[in-house]
């Protein structure tokens, strides 16, 4: 128990955070989605998305490609490789976490 | 991981209500050729064709509005996958319909052959399982429910009586179907349109 423990105290910080396992966990079922899919399915403002998508690809957990359609922008974000090994190694530890607490 | 959130984003791209109003559009041309065929006024073959028009519209519907509006996913291999198999599942099912069009236009059925046991019971067979090999794939309900009205409304009918393929009772079931379907796929794009305001900002 101990161990899971200190598993749990050193959970990523970047990605334990609600509105950025939200966006993890809609970039993990899909291979890559623009910014207005993932500000309607998360309900996210404009600018709390813009935020938290920048922590995630500071950390290199996104990769974000912005272009230009006519004259809007769009911004197509897709989970890197760092992102889903992190990702997924979180929710293991998550689950291990439930599983030794008996929950 | 996460297999369930993964079927939900797909049909969250059905929310609009748009293959209702397809199917809708589909019962209702039907509805449409049975009433010509009763009335003898002559035989519109050609009236089917207007469901490439209307499905171009309802395509071009869903690439202005729906997607204008819930944005754009590209999604993963094995639902590109699934994708790739329902659309030839789809040109397979066209190709064999057309052939046995064309082989009743030209006279290569006779009508008699068309109310036999064994090919009624083929039409509806192949009707239950494509549309169920639609609703397998997609995980979208309507499609079976369509292929169900249809596959009961035509060969299952005429399986039970030949005379009822021309008839008030096929007729009522094409009608109430296809109004149905347009009814409710119109709640739901209004549904839609509300939901999920068009963006003014970032795409």
């Amino acid at each position: 128990m101990s161990n899971i423990l200190e598993e749990i105290i050193q959970l990523d910080k970047i990605i334990h955070e609600p509105a950025r396992i939200a966006i993890l966990t809609l970039l993990s079922v899909v291979d890559k989605a623009d910014f207005l899919f993932l500000k309607y399915n998360t309900g996210l403002t404009q600018g709390n998305l813009s935020s938290h998508l920048a922590k995630l690809e500071n950390a290199g957990y996104v990769d974000i490609e912005k272009t230009f359609k006519g004259k809007r922008p769009l911004t197509r974000i897709q989970l890197s490789e760092t992102g889903k090994r992190e990702f997924e190694k979180y929710l293991k530890t998550l689950k291990q976490f439930i599983k030794e607490s008996n929950i | 991981m996460f297999r369930n959130l993964e079927k939900q984003t797909y049909l969250l791209y059905f929310r609009d209500g748009i293959i209702e109003l397809l199917f809708g559009c589909i019962f209702i041309i039907h509805a449409v050729n049975t009433w010509f065929d009763m009335e003898e006024i002559f035989r519109p073959y050609w009236l089917r064709v207007l469901l490439i028009p209307v499905t171009i519209v309802l395509v071009l519907i869903k690439e202005l509005i729906t997607k204008k509006r819930i944005g754009k996913v590209t999604f993963t291999k094995n639902r590109k996958k699934k994708n790739r198999r329902m659309f030839i599942l789809v040109i397979i099912a066209q190709v064999i319909t057309l052939i046995v069009f064309y082989l009743a236009a030209t006279g290569k059925i006779q009508a008699e052959q068309k109310s036999k046991l064994i090919p009624l019971l083929i039409e509806f067979t192949f009707l239950v399982l494509v549309f169920y090999a639609l609703t397998f794939f997609t995980g979208y309900q309507t499609f079976l429910i369509a292929g169900l009205i249809y596959a009961f409304s035509t060969p299952f009918l005429v399986l039970i009586n030949p005379e009822l393929h021309h008839s008030n009772i096929r007729l009522g079931i094409m009608l109430t179907a296809g109004f149905s379907f347009i009814t409710f796929g119109t709640i739901r794009l209004v549904e839609f349109l509300k939901k999920y305001p068009k963006s003014q900002h970032d795409e």
